[in-house]
């Protein structure tokens, strides 16, 4: 119920989004990944009516985001990066307060039901700022559900959480992408292989993939380059390798051999396999390249960046 | 979206260039002319070419603005931009300005409202009804009141416009008023004689609606008696005029010591009356050097304050032509004794003698001719005095010019070593009397005024033979086929210096009946403008009042309760909302 | 308006937990009382005198400082109580909240300045304490009394109004409570300036300008007095609107600035 058509943010000469299109559908968990600075922050803000779009449109719950603001932030529920809270109300005062300004009726018994989800049920008349991270983070997930929205905008919202917040957290998010859409944004891969539904991947304001997770693997490791290892010299085994059919090309990388399959035919791994073995070589190693997120992800920025011909972005941070 | 697609990333689109000479400028040209005309509305006196011009200029700019990239224009209109960037900026001066003209169009409604009770700036009743009697009458000149205010008195000037411009509505237009800024106008202030800033100066216009310099009157303080009382001078009509005769023992206009008329003299010249001490030669010589029949006035009162010696019949027949000729006279009694001050730590002596108003031809002449007399008597009063038993209170009686309308609440006169009135059983044909005034009835009279001056502290006490009041103090007689008025006081110590400074500030009205008693007898009551406009006591000034109890409770509340209450509940309400979690984990899991 | 309503009970709540909102309630009250007290002692002292020596005693419409004195220190009240409400929101980051919520700006806005407003206004109410107190020991004019208190009371809102501004434009308090201080001096002094302009020769427009530009020219002279002029209520109800549209604005830069 997120769709995304040629959305562009720019702060003067800097572009923060780039034409981006994308979409997110109901009952899925959406995952927005990108390393820190991607843009991740700057659609969502678009998305939830903070910030309006250079151009482009953006249409939330069926209604676009800017023309529409107030019908969209009614529909929508937003948790901002790093849980912006009063913290000196209560979680329950604070609940409520929210649903008082967004109308939700019976608001005391909808804001403790709400806190019974969040599983805080139990600090309900505690100040903010006696709570913990994860609690807060939790009070802040429940002012986004707070009026049961059709759309949920999760930014970061696993950031500084320790790791059994994490996985509470997770479930907690895969749970409620049944019922809402939910778009969820996060610089962790193995977070957004784990929780969503499909991935968009997003770096320095230009989508590089989206799609499932296994679709995204496999689609990869189809037309990905090949590792080969074996306890051959590389000078005996390159020749034999590059005459075989299917093999584009191939090179030698430190002790291994890196092959590019043609992309007509079907994966020269078998090919290789056995040419190997007749040879009378050893078959030590021979997989994709890229075999999880983590290195799509890595191949994938990487790419972008060099496409764009842009120095070197910081992303060590985002395979961590 | 089932395939996955790898993107390469876009390339950012070329800046948008915007082709025109930007129409924004035309808006800032509107700006520009709509600010012009602003300052000039709000610091011009008079929206000059410039003003109009500069209005025309942001019309013209505006028009053409919204002509030339009409798209601009609606987006400003509806909105949706108008929040971002620039528009924002351009959006919220053009709100600014529209607030600025809003106040403008309010400012010139002048619509404004006096809230106190007391009405400090709106006139009073009695000054209402005068202004608005003067209004109607064709013959009474108009009046301009140049208040030189500069910019220092800019606050003052906020305030006293209320009560210029009711004086310019109640009297509809007759009065009205301008400021004058006494920097850029330094030859008015000489020209008026204006010394400092915050005089106003009330003027009478001639009729060709220039201001009479001549007459123009100055106000120091801005007060609504004196402006008020300067306004009825330069509108009144009437020439009068009060010749004080100079008598053996009388009282002269002319002394500012304690038994002279210096202040009376004083009000009536306020009154624009000519006051003056005449000798009985200068009334009645063949060529008098004052005619007491002066055309040039429109009413003479003469006045005989005090007197210790009987006029010889010669100099009386003098006063009784001029009164039996429609003239008007004023009698007030000398007490009959002359104190000669002691020498040492001596007591004062007394020693009688005549009252030339009681002396028997005069006394025959009033009494025949007016059917009033007064007796050779003094009234004590041991309860209704001020003081001391000599000085007794009279109250104001009713029916006439002289004490209807006295300013002061509860008005009563003081009278000192008075003597009462006696009037005939039946009067004179023509003539009628009304009571000015009359002591309470604890005084009593002792006509045995030897006995009394010889041995005051055993004698003075009532006794069965005495006369019981009350007395009449103070009458007034007219003649109505000669048109002679005549006005009997008891005591001549009622107008002087000594009495008017004693009793200000109280609600003894001695001067005022005095000037009404002149006035009266004058005639001046039939012209406009004659009578003095005075403030009456309000309720907002009683003094503040409270005992040493009072006082320190008030200093508790104030000081202590108050400011420390707030304080406490402030620390109770924070000790309240300490976070207590134990708890509140008891009430939650209830 | 149901969103304002909210901000506003919250605002108001939060006010009446805040420690600093006692604090200047106590301080003002605390000045206003020994102020008042003060002259009271004197001008029932001079009274006794004054009747011994002929002098004009005093009516109790002379103990009339409390709003004129509570006017002048709007200038360190009303950064006080405003400093907090948007630059806190800013620090925090709960702005984006606010602004993501189904409500615009001027929605919480409003209901935050009503909440400060509201907060003066009860202390405006305590020190109607001083005219009962009048009413003890003396006559004092209510009419005279109702303009004060009215003209204090707009007069206290369009300082509010005016402060807030800068706790939008600034993300920290003690600036945005500085910079209000000395915005709300300088329209407090207009008046003077514009006596002083008015002594350079051609600068009388200006000079009038200025002071109506500035806050006493609308109630010293007049509504302090018990005079109530149509624009003198406009021009508060105005700066009032212009602030709060102006704060608006402010906070909206947000969603363009970045």
């Amino acid at each position: 119920m997120i769709e995304v058509k040629d959305l562009t943010k720019r702060y003067g000469s800097y572009t923060a989004v780039n034409a981006i299109s994308f979409d997110a559908k109901p009952g899925q968990v959406t995952g927005f990944l990108g390393p820190n600075g991607a843009g991740k922050t700057t659609t969502m803000r678009m998305l939830t009516g903070f910030l309006p779009p250079t151009s482009g449109h953006a249409m939330v719950a069926g209604k676009d985001a800017f023309d529409e603001s107030m019908e969209v932030r009614k529909a929508v529920g937003y948790l901002p990066e790093n849980v912006p809270l009063y913290r000196d109300m209560t979680a329950l005062g604070y609940l409520m307060y929210m649903a008082e300004i967004r109308g939700v009726p019976n608001r005391k018994a909808r804001a403790l039901e709400t806190l019974e989800r969040v599983r805080l049920i139990e600090r309900a008349n505690s100040k903010i700022r006696t709570l913990s991270k994860g609690m807060r983070q939790r009070v802040g997930l429940a002012q986004a559900l707070i009026h049961d929205p059709q759309v949920l905008i999760l930014d970061e919202p696993t950031i500084g959480l320790d790791p059994i917040q994490v996985l509470e957290l997770r479930d907690l998010v895969r749970d409620l992408g049944k019922k809402h859409t939910v778009l969820f944004s996060t610089h962790i891969l193995s977070e957004a292989e784990q929780v969503c539904d499909k991935v968009v991947i997003i770096n320095r304001g230009n989508i590089v993939a989206q799609g499932a997770p296994a679709e995204l693997r496999t689609t990869l490791e189809r037309g990905g380059r090949i590792v080969l290892r074996t306890n051959a010299s590389a000078d005996k085994v390159l020749p034999v390798v590059q005459n075989l059919p299917a093999v584009a090309q191939a090179a030698q990388s430190l002790d291994t051999i890196v092959i590019l399959p043609k992309e007509s035919h079907t994966d020269p791994r078998p090919a290789v396999a056995r040419a190997i073995v007749e040879n009378g070589w050893e078959l030590i190693e021979l997989r994709p390249l890229a075999v999880n997120l983590e290195e799509i992800f890595l191949e994938l920025t990487r790419q972008a960046e060099s496409a764009s011909a842009e120095p070197v972005a910081e992303t060590s941070e985002a395979s961590s | 979206m089932t395939t996955p697609e790898i993107q390469t990333p876009n390339l950012p689109p070329p800046q948008d260039q915007e082709p025109f000479i930007p129409p924004f400028w035309l808006l800032i040209v509107a700006i520009v002319g709509f600010v012009i005309a602003f300052i000039v509305l709000v610091t011009q006196p008079t929206f000059t070419v410039v003003g109009w011009g500069g209005l025309g200029l942001g019309l013209l700019g505006l028009i053409a603005w919204a002509l030339m990239s009409p798209e601009q224009a609606r987006n400003l209109l509806t909105g949706k931009t108008a929040r971002y960037g620039g528009t924002s900026v351009i959006v919220t001066v053009v709100f600014l300005a529209a607030l600025v003209v809003i106040y403008i169009l309010i400012r010139n409604q002048n619509i404004r409202a006096d809230l106190t009770q007391t009405n400090d700036f709106s006139l009073t009743a009695e000054a209402r009804a005068a202004f608005s009697t003067l209004a109607a009458d064709p013959s009474i000149p108009s009046v301009r009141m140049l208040a030189f205010y500069g910019q220092q008195q800019a606050g003052r000037r906020d305030q006293d416009t209320l009560l210029l411009e009711d004086y310019q509505t109640t009297s509809n237009g007759k009065i009205t008023y301008e400021f004058i800024d006494p920097e850029r106008s330094p030859q008015l202030l000489e020209q008026y004689g204006v010394t400092t800033p915050g005089q106003i100066v009330v003027a009478p216009l001639n009729a060709d609606g220039t201001v009479n310099t001549e007459r123009a009157e100055l106000v120091r303080l801005f007060s609504q008696e004196e402006l008020s009382n300067a306004a009825l001078r330069v509108m009144a009509t009437g020439n009068f005029r009060a010749l004080f005769l100079n008598t053996e023992g009388g009282l002269s206009t002319e002394s500012t010591e304690g038994d002279g008329l210096s202040l009376l003299k004083a009000s009536l010249e306020d009154l624009n009356w000519t006051v003056q001490d005449v000798s009985i030669f200068d009334i009645s010589a063949e060529q008098p050097t004052v005619n007491l029949q002066d055309p040039a006035f429109d009413g003479t009162v003469l006045v005989i304050a005090g007197g210790e010696a009987a006029l010889s019949d010669e100099n009386l027949a003098v006063i009784t032509n001029f009164v039996s000729a429609g003239g008007d006279l004023v009698l007030m009694a000398a007490p009959g004794f002359t104190s000669v001050p002691g020498e040492g730590d001596a007591e004062a002596t007394a020693t009688a003698t005549t009252t030339l108003a009681a002396a028997p031809n005069m006394s025959d002449f009033l009494f025949q001719n007016f059917g009033l007399r007064f007796r050779s008597d003094i009234i004590l009063d041991l309860s209704a005095q001020a003081g001391d038993a000599f000085s007794p209170i009279a109250l104001p009686g009713t029916g006439s010019f002289v004490v209807d309308d006295l300013a002061a609440d509860n008005p009563l006169l003081v009278f000192r070593f008075a003597h009462s009135i006696e009037q005939a059983e039946t009067l004179p044909t023509g003539v009628s009397v009304v009571t000015l005034a009359q002591t309470a009835e604890s005084a009593y009279s002792k006509s045995d005024l030897g006995a009394l001056l010889a041995d005051p502290a055993n004698t003075a006490a009532q006794v069965e033979t005495d006369a019981v009041g009350p007395f009449t103090v103070a009458a007034s007689a007219e003649n109505s086929s000669t048109g002679g008025r005549v006005i009997l006081i008891g005591s001549d110590w009622l107008a002087t210096n000594n009495s008017l400074a004693a009793l200000a500030g109280t609600n003894a009205v001695n001067g005022e009946f005095m000037t009404r008693s002149l006035q009266w007898a004058a005639g001046a009551d039939a012209f406009a403008g004659q009578v003095p406009i005075t403030t009456s006591f309000r309720p907002q000034d009683t003094p503040v009042f409270a005992t040493e109890d009072v006082v320190r409770n008030i200093n508790l509340i104030t000081v202590f309760v108050i400011p420390f209450g707030v304080l406490i509940i402030g620390v109770l309400v924070w000790w309240l909302n300490r976070e207590v979690r134990p708890a509140v984990k008891e009430k939650v899991s209830v | 308006m149901r969103q304002t309503i909210a901000v506003y009970k919250r605002e108001l709540a939060l006010l009446f937990r805040s420690p600093i909102a006692y604090a200047v309630a106590f301080a003002l009250l605390l000045f206003l009382g020994v102020l008042y007290s003060g002259q009271l002692s004197q001008i029932v002292q001079y009274n006794q005198f004054a009747g011994q020596q002929g002098a004009q005693p005093v009516g109790a419409s002379e103990l009339n400082l409390t709003t004129g004195v509570l006017v002048f220190l709007l200038f360190l009240v009303g950064p006080l109580l405003t400093m907090r409400l948007l630059a806190e929101e800013s620090r925090e980051g709960t702005i984006e909240t606010l602004m993501t919520l189904p409500m615009n700006e001027g929605h919480f806005i409003v209901g935050k300045f009503l909440a400060v407003w509201t907060f003066y206004t009860i202390v405006l109410v305590i020190t109607l304490v001083y005219h009962v107190i009048g009413h003890q020991v003396g006559v004092p004019d209510d009419g005279a009394a109702f303009g004060q208190y009215v003209g204090a009371w707009l007069y206290g809102g369009a300082v509010l109004a005016v402060c807030m501004i800068w706790s939008a434009v600034t993300e920290d308090q003690i600036v945005a409570a500085f910079l209000s201080a000395a915005t709300v001096l300088v329209l407090y002094l207009a008046e003077s300036a514009a006596t002083s302009l008015s002594n350079a020769p051609g600068l009388s427009g200006l000079s009038n300008f200025v002071r109506e530009l500035g806050l006493q020219a609308h109630y010293n002279g007049t509504l302090a007095n018990g005079i109530i002029r149509a624009e003198d209520i406009a021009y508060f109800i105005l700066v009032i609107v212009g602030a709060l549209f102006i704060t608006v604005r402010i906070v909206e830069t947000r969603r363009w600035r970045g």
